[in-house]
């Protein structure tokens, strides 16, 4: 995992925590639906407050693929590589 | 032995495609939602054309408290109300001296003295008349309101009893919140009002009987949708989960209810269906293995005017006792669910 991974993870258990009460570990391997128990309404919201947060639409067509907290980790961070000004 | 005669309807005369509605949303929410395309993915999945709005677009800004927007709605649920009701009274050919009970039912507004109170004076009804306000059945509103002013019939064949529901969800929306359920609220409920007007055996009707109806509540399922209270108003609480619980306990409950009157899902001529939203109609229609074209109405509905909570069922009746010739002896069920959570079944026979 990069440093740029680790900066998008730790924004996304800020979103998790925030907008979806989920105090527990976020790691990458960790399933969206199993293991942080979310039904299709709080991924919908986890993806919305991810985008707000980092500034990124995520591609509607590679959501159903994004099954774990690492797989939003590299689609976040594919969209930020789209936006070089607003990687940080 | 109690008849639904007729079923009035009115709506606030500010109707609003579902374009001109989402591009109103995209301008208030474009410096918060960074990703405007979900809320154009999540209003158009609701299948929803367009809405009736109890206030002209222009006007909710100026709504800044839930005090402002509660005047709003009592302002408004008085005026559809009547309207309503008069053409409930009229399409069944009743006064308003005929009335002896009043059903209020409403999810999205809040006042003492209720509207059915202040409806008896605008329209003018005996001082007798039993009033029933009921606030906070939401969806299941329609069917429950139904059922309780049959109960209410018994042992007063002469009388003739108004279920009203009135609901403005324009005037609940919360438009500072961003969550995923009140993003899909804001594409899905719109406003107007529905009156069913309910007689005795002691009045001729050609309207369908009411034969029985049945409550079901299921326990521990209080977060699968409601109003929290906020400093802002409601503040709508919606669960992803409502369409798996319609899936696993409507061919349940719906069976159980027939077999005690010696029916099958075959037997029923015409399914008269809260709308929901097409994930609960589409539960519906695979759960209770429906015919194709069986929830036509609700979608119909759904379609032209979107979700209006407890007078939506209401409406779906109204289009089908309008359109439908149906034969003497055809069987009919009205089906909702709301906050409980839980559901509401009325047996009806043409």
């Amino acid at each position: 995992m990069t440093v740029d991974d680790r900066e998008i993870l730790d924004g996304i258990r800020e979103v998790a925590r925030q907008h979806l009460g989920f105090e527990g570990e976020l790691r990458p391997e960790m399933l969206l639906a199993e293991d942080l128990e979310l039904d299709s309404i709080k991924i919908l919201t986890l993806a919305v407050e991810v985008e707000n947060r980092f500034r990124v639409c995520l591609d509607p067509s590679s959501e159903a693929r994004v099954e774990t907290v690492g797989d939003l980790v590299a689609e976040v961070g594919r969209q930020l590589a789209r936006r070089p000004d607003d990687a940080g | 032995m109690m008849r639904i005669a007729a079923v009035g309807s009115a709506f606030p005369p500010n109707y609003y495609d579902q374009d001109t509605l989402l591009a109103a949303f995209r301008r208030h929410w474009a410096d918060r939602l960074y990703n405007l395309d979900r809320l154009d993915t999540l209003h158009r999945n609701v299948l929803v054309g367009g809405r009736y709005l109890a206030l002209p677009m222009e006007a909710y800004p100026g709504l800044q408290t839930w005090g402002q927007a509660n005047d709003a709605w009592i302002a408004v649920a008085q005026q559809v109300g009547e309207l309503a009701v008069r053409d409930g009274l009229e399409s069944a050919g009743l006064a308003t001296d005929d009335v002896g009970v009043f059903v209020f039912v409403t999810v999205t507004g809040v006042a003492t003295p209720s509207i059915d109170a202040r409806l008896m004076n605008r329209l003018r009804l005996p001082s007798r008349v039993r009033r029933v306000p009921v606030f906070g059945l939401g969806c299941v509103g329609g069917a429950a309101g139904v059922a309780r002013a049959a109960d209410l019939l018994h042992g007063v064949p002469d009388e003739a009893a108004v279920v009203l529901s009135v609901e403005l969800c324009s005037l609940t929306l919360q438009r500072r919140d961003l969550s995923i359920p009140n993003l899909i609220g804001s594409g899905l409920f719109g406003d107007g009002a529905a009156a069913a007007i309910l007689v005795g055996s002691g009045r001729a009707s050609r309207g369908p009987e009411i034969v029985a109806s049945r409550s079901i509540f299921y326990p521990d399922s209080e977060r699968l949708m409601g109003w929290d209270i906020t400093e802002a108003g409601f503040q709508i609480v919606l669960s992803a989960e409502v369409p798996e619980v319609a899936r696993r306990f409507l061919p349940r409950d719906v069976d159980g209810f027939l077999a005690e009157h010696e029916l099958t899902r075959s037997d029923i001529g015409v399914w008269i269906s809260h709308p929901g939203g097409p994930k609960v109609l589409e539960a519906m229609e695979e759960a209770l293995e429906l015919p194709d074209d069986a929830l036509e109405a609700s979608w119909r509905t759904l379609r032209e005017v979107g979700n209006l909570s407890s007078t939506s069922v209401l409406l779906v009746l109204k289009d089908v006792m309008e359109r439908r010739d149906l034969a003497p002896g055809t069987w009919g069920l009205m089906v909702a669910m709301g906050p409980g959570f839980c559901s509401e079944l009325v047996l009806l026979r043409w």
